[in-house]
C-alpha cells in the first residue's frame, strides 16, 4: 500500500497552512464576504488531491486526458481559487481581486473566468449530474481519466443528487468519485436537525456505489481513500469525509454562523495572526 | 415523397444520418426515446443511446457533462419536462456554461390534447427566451424538421427544438436551406402581414386560402422558424410595408414569438401588432382539432381573426 511519506505530509499541511491564509485574506482583503466556512473544511481534500491525487497540467487545463474535479457546492469557491493559484494553474496575488467587478473570481465558480474550473457551479445539486456525464463520455471514449466531485452535506437534501447517484451505478462509472465534505453544519444549523440525511455510506451502498468514511483533515486516510480508485471495478466511490466547517480560524471553527462571513476589521486583525501561526507550525 | 410525415420520425431519422458521419453525436433517452423517433438509432448505435428514465434535470446535467467532454447529446422528451422541470439545469448546466447540447421537446404546444395541462406546453418558448444566447427553433413541416437538426448539429452551442406531434404536410421545397436566424417572406401582404412558426405555418397557409375565395384583403405571411435569434432585419423590413401584424402561435400569448416581435418592434417601429395564442388560461383537454378551434388557432379560427383584426386597422 502506498503511504505518504512524512515530508510529503509536511509539504501538504504547508500548502493547506497558505490556502487558508489566502482564503481569509481574500476576505479580509478583497472586497466582499464569503463562504469562509464551507471553504475551510475542504482544504485538505482538496490539497491531497491537487498535489498527490489529480493528473493535471497547469499549462494545458483544456488537456483531453486530465482528470477532473467539480466542485458541486460552488459557494466554497474560495478553496479552489487559492488551490488552483497555488497549483501553479495563475499567479497568486491575483487572488486579492476577489470581490471586485467581473474579476475571475466571483462568488461560485465560472468556467469561461479562470483556468482549471471545469463546471460553472453554485445552485447546489448539479454538479454531480455534470460528473456523471464527463465519466460517462470518458467510459464511451475508453479514456483513462477520473472525475472528482465534491459535495456538501447540506447539498445531499437536493433531489437531483440522488438522480445522479442512481445514474452513475447504472452506467457503473467506477471512474466517478464523489467526496462528501461532511461538516455537519449548513446556513441554519446542524444538518441533522435541518434536514437530516444520514446514515450516508448505507444510503450510497443501497443506491449501489461502494463507500468509505474517512477523516477530512487527515492526509494519511485522505490519500489512501483516494489512492485506491475504483473501491471496486464496476463501482462509482463515494468518500464521505469527516470535516469541521471554519477549520483552522479558531472562532468560526464548527460554528454555523460562520457558513458566510463578512468580517469587521477587529475580526480580520486577529484572523491574520493566527494564519501565520498556522503558517510557522 | 410522403404527403404527410411526423415531425418526431424526421427528427429521428436526421439525428440518425447525421450520427453516421459523426460519432460524437449521442441520443438521449429519460424513457422518452421511442416517442421521440430514435428507435432507429438504437439499433444502429446502441452505445450511443443513453437511456436514463424519468430523471430530466439530471439528465441536463449529464448531457452537459457529455458535452463538455467533446460529444454532442441530442435529448429529446416531452416538452414541459425538458424545458420546465429541468429549467434550471437547463439555465446553468446548457445555456451559462455553454454546452454543446440539443434539447428538443416533443408533442409541444397542444399536441398531448386529451392528456391535459401537466402535458401541455403554453411556456416553453418563453422561458427559454430568457435564456442569454439559446437558440429557438421551431419547424413547421418536415423539411424544417430535418433543416433544424442540421442546423443544431452546425451550431456550436444550446439549440432547444419544438417538435409538435401532428404529421405535417411538406410546405417547402425539400432543397431549401435552412439557416439559424432567418425568417421566411411566404406572401407579402400591405393590409396586414400574419407572422407564425410552427404547424399554424400550416394553418395561416390554409386560412389565406379561405381569405382569397372570399375577399380582397392583401394579407401577407411569414414563416419565422427561429424565435431566437429573431430574424430582426426582416421584421423590420416587413413592418414598415404593413399596415399591422398578427402573429399566431399555438403558444401562450405571453413571452412566445408575439412577444419577441413585439418586444423588438415596440422600440423601433411600434405599429399595431395582435396575438393570437392561447390566453393567460390552463387550456383544457379535448382533442387536438378541437382545441384549436377553441383557442381559434384553426384555419378557420385564424381566418376570422385576421377579417376582425384588418378591420380594426381599417378603423384606426
Amino acid at each position: 500500500m502506498i503511504k505518504l511519506t512524512s515530508s510529503e505530509k509536511v509539504n501538504l499541511a504547508k500548502k493547506a497552512a497558505h490556502i487558508r491564509r489566502n482564503i481569509v485574506e481574500m476576505i479580509c482583503k478583497g472586497k466582499g464576504g464569503g463562504h469562509v466556512g464551507g471553504a475551510l473544511s475542504c482544504v485538505d481534500i482538496l490539497v491531497t488531491l491537487y498535489f498527490e491525487i489529480l493528473r493535471l497540467d497547469p499549462n494545458r487545463p483544456q488537456w483531453d486526458e486530465r482528470d477532473r474535479f467539480i466542485l458541486s457546492a460552488g459557494h466554497k469557491c474560495l478553496a479552489i481559487y487559492a488551490t488552483l493559484a497555488q497549483r501553479g494553474f495563475f499567479d497568486e496575488e491575483k487572488l486579492l481581486t476577489y470581490g471586485s467587478m467581473d474579476c475571475p473570481f466571483p462568488g461560485h465558480p465560472d468556467r469561461h473566468k479562470l483556468p482549471g474550473i471545469e463546471a460553472n457551479t453554485g445552485s447546489l445539486g448539479h454538479g454531480l449530474a455534470i460528473g456523471g456525464g464527463i465519466a460517462l463520455a470518458g467510459k464511451l471514449d475508453r479514456k483513462e481519466y477520473k472525475v472528482y466531485v465534491l459535495l456538501g452535506d447540506g447539498e445531499i437534501a437536493e433531489g437531483t443528487v440522488w438522480e445522479s447517484i442512481s445514474a452513475a451505478s447504472h452506467y457503473k462509472l467506477d471512474n466517478l468519485v464523489v467526496i462528501v465534505d461532511k461538516n455537519r453544519l449548513q446556513i441554519q444549523g446542524p444538518t441533522c436537525e435541518v434536514m437530516n440525511m444520514d446514515p450516508l455510506m448505507d444510503k450510497w451502498r443501497a443506491f449501489g456505489w461502494q463507500a468509505r468514511g474517512i477523516d477530512g483533515h487527515n492526509f494519511d486516510e485522505i490519500f489512501a481513500a483516494l489512492t485506491y480508485i475504483p473501491l471496486e471495478k464496476g463501482y462509482p466511490t463515494a468518500i464521505i469525509a469527516n470535516t469541521i466547517k471554519g477549520k483552522g480560524l479558531s472562532f468560526a471553527e464548527d460554528n454555523y454562523k460562520f457558513h458566510y462571513w463578512n468580517p469587521t476589521f477587529g475580526e480580520c486583525e486577529r484572523v491574520f495572526a493566527e494564519m501565520e501561526r498556522l503558517e510557522k507550525v | 415523397m410522403e404527403e404527410m410525415a411526423d415531425p418526431r420520425k424526421v427528427f429521428g431519422k436526421t439525428v440518425v444520418e447525421l450520427a453516421r458521419e459523426n460519432k460524437d453525436i449521442l441520443a438521449v433517452s429519460a424513457d422518452s426515446g421511442g416517442s421521440s423517433g430514435f428507435g432507429e438509432f438504437k439499433e444502429l448505435f446502441p452505445e450511443r443511446y443513453l437511456e436514463f428514465g424519468l430523471m430530466e434535470s439530471s439528465v441536463i446535467g449529464y448531457c452537459a457533462g457529455l458535452a463538455l467532454s467533446g460529444k454532442i447529446p441530442f435529448f429529446c422528451a416531452i416538452t414541459p419536462f425538458i424545458t420546465m422541470r429541468a429549467f434550471e439545469q437547463v439555465r446553468n448546466d446548457l445555456v451559462y456554461t455553454f454546452a454543446n447540447v440539443k434539447i428538443a421537446g416533443r408533442n409541444s404546444g397542444l399536441a398531448y390534447s386529451f392528456l391535459g395541462p401537466t402535458h401541455h406546453s403554453l411556456e416553453d418558448i418563453a422561458l427559454m427566451r430568457t435564456l442569454p444566447g439559446m437558440v429557438i427553433l421551431v419547424p413547421s413541416d418536415p423539411v424544417e424538421v430535418r433543416g433544424c437538426v442540421e442546423a443544431a448539429a452546425k451550431h456550436q452551442g444550446p439549440v432547444y427544438i419544438r417538435l409538435g406531434s401532428v404529421k405535417l404536410p411538406f410546405l417547402h421545397n425539400p432543397n431549401e436551406k435552412f439557416e439559424i436566424g432567418k425568417g421566411k417572406v411566404l406572401r407579402e401582404g400591405k393590409d396586414l402581414t400574419v407572422v407564425t412558426c410552427g404547424i399554424t405555418v400550416w394553418y395561416a397557409l390554409e386560412a389565406l386560402k379561405l381569405l382569397e375565395k372570399e375577399d380582397s384583403l392583401n394579407v401577407g405571411l411569414i414563416n419565422m422558424p427561429a424565435v431566437k435569434p429573431l430574424d430582426k432585419k426582416l421584421t423590420f423590413q416587413m413592418s414598415k410595408k404593413t399596415a399591422g401584424i398578427l402573429v399566431v402561435e399555438e403558444h401562450s400569448i405571453i413571452g412566445g414569438l408575439g412577444g419577441a416581435v413585439s418586444e423588438f418592434l415596440s422600440q423601433v417601429n411600434p405599429i399595431p401588432i395582435k396575438i393570437l395564442g392561447i390566453p393567460d388560461v390552463f387550456a383544457c383537454s379535448g382533442s387536438y382539432d378541437e382545441l384549436m378551434e377553441k383557442y381559434n388557432l384553426s384555419p378557420r379560427g385564424i381566418y376570422n381573426t385576421i377579417k376582425s383584426f384588418a378591420k380594426t386597422l381599417k378603423g384606426s
